[in-house]
């Protein structure tokens, strides 16, 4: 079986959760940002690299980064970067992503046993 | 695969997919940046490429395959569209809109044109040929048929490009429909004497009696053609 290069479909809007984060913290470009990713994950993740790009185009459609280039030696780069939008959406991603690993991690822990024995009682 | 095969490769499937050409040419930069990039980290230049079961991916099994990439992109740029972000406006209030607009255009373009053009004069057996009123209400009623079934196609196309569901194509047909099945026309020829009319508005009196086979046909028209062409394939679903 060939190596899976892309995330499993219930890891959708984590690749923007973490781009939304890494590049709040410093501008990056494309593969900068991928190995930062890497690093931050702990490579754990599995994704492919090139699809990355897509999402930072349509983030920066949706207004939430701003890119620009810069030159580096004999070459350009593009740059990323967050808008205030971009931090505004960020905050309210990280709060949905901790109620929902919190409930998921309840239920996980026998949360549905609890309550139930607490309706019992 | 050699670097540049892939970046050819993920051009033809970027192509295939017609992305626009400028989107095209900023991703084959950035990830042509990112190939170079790779190839300059020494990280990334020592790792094992051959397949085997410890191997680590090389650079390009790392980008992902080209069709992945450009599924990818697809997906993105789709989700970009004024239709996936607005389906609501796009096919629930704009497609009766076009419908009058283009029926209009049917109604009085091909007409005005062929009055400049070949300036008719008007025949006064038309006044009396019972064909003649059937002819010019039949060409109102197919033009605003013709009209709404242009329109359903175009939101059809539309909703396939932006991968929607079936219900926006088939909102966009209701509403068509809706408004075209409610129209109410009629029309007599031009004549010697008189000046030609064509009439269009909403039916004198609602219900099953203000309803008549024109109404009926501008109404069942665009639905028939969007559950036609929207229909569910069972057999696709097989394996």
């Amino acid at each position: 079986m060939p190596p899976r290069t892309s995330n499993p479909p219930f890891l959708n809007g984590v690749p923007e959760l973490l781009i939304l984060r890494l590049l709040s913290q410093r501008p990056m470009y494309g593969y900068e940002l991928v190995q930062a990713i890497k690093l931050a994950t702990g490579h754990h993740l599995e994704f492919g690299e090139g699809c990355v790009y897509p999402i930072l185009h349509r983030l920066e459609a949706d207004k939430l980064l701003k890119a620009r280039e810069q030159a580096a030696g004999a070459r350009t780069r593009i740059v990323y970067e967050t808008t205030a939008r971009g931090r505004a959406r960020l905050a309210e991603s990280i709060s949905t992503w901790e109620r929902v690993s919190q409930a998921i991690n309840r239920a996980l822990q026998g949360g549905e046993r609890d309550h139930g024995s607490a309706a019992l009682a | 695969m050699d670097p540049q095969h892939w970046l050819d490769q993920l051009r033809t499937e970027l192509q295939t997919r017609r992305l626009p050409r400028r989107y095209v040419t900023r991703l084959l930069r950035e990830l042509s940046d990112h190939v170079t990039d790779e190839w300059e980290n020494p990280m990334s230049k020592d790792a094992p490429q051959a397949p085997g079961p410890a191997a680590v991916p090389g650079p390009l099994e790392r980008l992902g395959s080209p069709q992945l990439v450009a599924e990818s992109a697809a997906r993105e740029l789709r989700a970009r569209s004024f239709a996936a972000r607005h389906p609501v406006w796009t096919f629930g209030v704009l497609p009766p809109l076009f419908a009058i607009v283009t029926a209009a255009a049917l109604l009085f373009g091909p007409g005005a044109l062929l009055g400049t053009l070949l300036d008719l004069p008007p025949l006064d057996e038309y006044e009396t040929a019972p064909w003649a009123h059937i002819v010019a209400q039949g060409y109102v009623v197919g033009c605003i048929v013709a009209a709404s079934l242009l329109v359903v196609l175009a939101f059809i196309g539309l909703a396939r490009r932006c991968d929607l569901a079936r219900r926006w194509p088939m909102t966009a047909a209701l509403v068509t429909a809706l408004v075209c099945g409610g129209l109410w026309t009629g029309a007599t020829p031009k004549t010697a004497e008189k000046m030609g009319t064509v009439m269009v508005g909403l039916p004198r009196s609602l219900g099953p009696a203000g309803i008549a086979v024109p109404q009926l046909l501008q109404f069942a028209a665009p639905l028939a053609l969007a559950a036609w062409l929207t229909r569910r394939r069972a057999h696709a679903a097989l394996p």
